[in-house]
């Protein structure tokens, strides 16, 4: 028995490095200089090299710890340049109105779903699964047809309202729903409450934690966004900055991955309760 | 009478976005999809049948895809499904260090891919780190030869195993203790246990642990993009690509067929496993 625990416990230490080390590597080379960066990585400073046969002679050198310390890399990527700034900002501007549209329109259609007793509304809701179901590719297809028809094709509208009209986040609550007493909700209405107070004075508080988790579902899907920004926006100057990131491999690479990654880890380290309750709850039975 | 249909009203009033936004962006445009699926052409629309299907079915590169798209599931949905679970058996071991662990794990699902690429391109690049520590002499490709697959599939379960396991553990909290107690007392070794309790009662959590996988092994596309670009080597080019691809040339004809032939393989994978849980689950009760 005991043997067993310590083996476990060995053996989840070694994923558990498995797991954060690239991340880690990232971390720490954030700090290196821009001239320890192209010491290390100069086999890898324009993509040409890395298809060509000839640099084979240096190779990457990564290592976790710096030969020195530094925040240059930190310092030129917010004042050195506005471009990642800039595609930074733009990331900002799909993911944020997704997120927050996406809550909005989906918490009133899921208490619709849950309580309506519309004769057909479950097979409207199959509708909604399947779409949800679809790979990513083929729900692009409808989205790109219909803002060439709604001419917005090009602009950033072009993701954010399909992204908004997404069917998981009325599936998210509504599965969370499916939980809840429901004796709460009639109880109210007895008491003669109208369903606009039923839903902000009941419903609201027991929602919080499914909306917390289709925030954090929503948030890491959206701020992780390539193929939509890559089929809809021609323009670069609204590329996000996950797009952007690898494209470029210059010495502040490490520190504009890091200054990317950090919202999200920010959020997960604040809210990865909500976000496992989402795993758990976006599993269809 | 009066106030349940008030209500009914109200209800679709709190649907009525989210029902707005599924037609405009998904339903509606599917049906044009389907349209423009079996037309020979955006200019005379004549209707030519499942031609387009034809066309789609016989291209050489389409074939590829498929085949890849194939191969890749084969081998990550069950990588993906094994890893996780035995994980997941290990952080139930690990009590009150469970959480650590288990964010450890978790932690990688909300890195944004492109923060990654880099690191993943200096790691397996024909400069890369593994070839200047283990193949200075004769540095391969790895990208670029059938290692791909191997090396993406290992990328997309470093960022995307944390969701299997958040499943997994959720399913194996579900299996009463007294049953491992029941069998220890009859005498069964661990091994047996693991075999005839745990084996058999995560069952369910499979099958839906596989379905997600099958959804979510879509969004390698992500990786493989970032890492290898639109063109990576051809073992990685998968369905998803040859339909990017489509949207680049806008031809609407084998993008509409190609996605509708994804489309049915995905839902018919579903459908299937539905259907074979259920037969399951009514000869196991």
């Amino acid at each position: 028995m005991r043997v067993n625990t310590a083996l476990s416990y060995i053996l989840l230490t070694v994923l558990a490095v498995l797991f954060l080390l690239p991340v880690c590597v990232i971390l720490t080379n954030s700090l290196m200089s821009g001239f320890e960066i192209s010491n290390r990585f100069g086999a890898f400073v324009t993509p040409e090299n890395f298809y060509s046969s000839v640099g084979a002679a240096h190779f990457a050198q990564i290592s976790l710890i710096p030969d020195s310390v530094t925040l240059t890399q930190y310092f030129d990527l917010l004042f050195g340049s506005a471009e990642y700034i800039g595609k930074f900002w733009n990331s900002v501007l799909l993911a944020a109105p997704i997120v927050a549209g996406q809550i909005v329109v989906s918490a009133p259609a899921a208490y619709a779903f849950e309580m309506s007793r519309f004769k057909f509304k479950e097979i409207i809701y199959f509708i909604y699964i399947v779409i949800m179901l679809v790979p990513l590719q083929v729900s692009l297809v409808p989205n790109y047809i219909m803002a060439q028809l709604l001419t917005i094709n090009g602009t950033r509208l072009a993701i954010i309202l399909p992204g908004m009209a997404s069917p998981f986040g009325v599936f998210l609550i509504r599965q969370h729903m499916k939980n809840l007493p429901r004796d709460y909700v009639e109880a109210a209405q007895i008491d003669g409450a109208g369903h606009l107070r039923v839903l902000i004075l009941i419903v609201t508080p027991l929602f919080k934690p499914a909306v917390a988790a289709l925030f954090m579902l929503s948030f890491i899907e959206n701020w992780n966004l390539v193929e939509q920004p890559v089929i809809f926006l021609r323009d670069i100057a609204m590329e996000p900055l996950s797009v952007y990131l690898s494209q470029i491999d210059g010495s502040l690479i490490f520190a504009a991955s890091c200054f990317y990654m950090l919202p999200a880890v920010l959020i997960f380290l604040y809210g990865q309760e909500y976000m496992v309750e989402g795993i758990q709850l976006s599993g269809i039975k | 009478m009066k106030t349940r249909a008030r209500s009914e009203i109200l209800f679709l009033f709190f649907a009525l976005p989210s029902l707005t936004g599924m037609l405009l962006f998904f339903v509606a445009p599917l049906g044009v999809s389907l349209y423009l699926a079996v037309v020979d052409n955006a200019l005379t629309y004549r209707f030519v049948g499942f031609q387009n299907f034809k066309n789609v079915m016989e291209s050489e590169v389409f074939r590829l895809a498929l085949k890849n798209t194939g191969l890749f599931m084969a081998i990550c949905v069950p990588a993906n499904m094994l890893f996780p679970l035995f994980a997941a058996i290990l952080l139930r071991k690990a009590g009150a260090r469970k959480g650590l662990f288990g964010m450890f794990l978790l932690l990688p699902l909300v890195i944004p891919s492109g923060s990654m690429a880099f690191f993943w391109r200096s790691l397996f690049g024909l400069n890369g780190a593994v070839n200047g520590t283990f193949f200075p002499d004769a540095p391969v490709h790895w990208l670029n030869t059938g290692w791909s697959r191997v090396i993406i599939t290992g990328v997309f379960i470093w960022k995307n195993a944390g969701f299997n396991i958040v499943l997994y553990l959720a399913g194996l909290a579900l299996i009463p203790r007294e049953y491992y107690e029941c069998a220890a007392l009859e005498g069964a070794g661990r091994f047996r246990q693991f075999l005839q309790i745990t084996m058999v009662y995560i069952i369910p959590t499979s099958f839906l642990v596989f379905i997600m996988s099958v959804i979510n092994s879509f969004k390698a596309f992500k990786e493989i993009y970032l890492i290898a670009g639109a063109y990576p080597h051809h073992s990685i080019y998968l369905l998803q690509h040859y339909i990017y691809n489509q949207f680049t040339s806008l031809d609407y004809q084998k993008l509409s067929a190609a996605s509708y032939i994804l489309m049915a393989i995905t839902i018919g994978i579903v459908v299937f496993m539905f259907r074979f849980q259920r037969r399951l689950s009514e000869n196991f009760s």
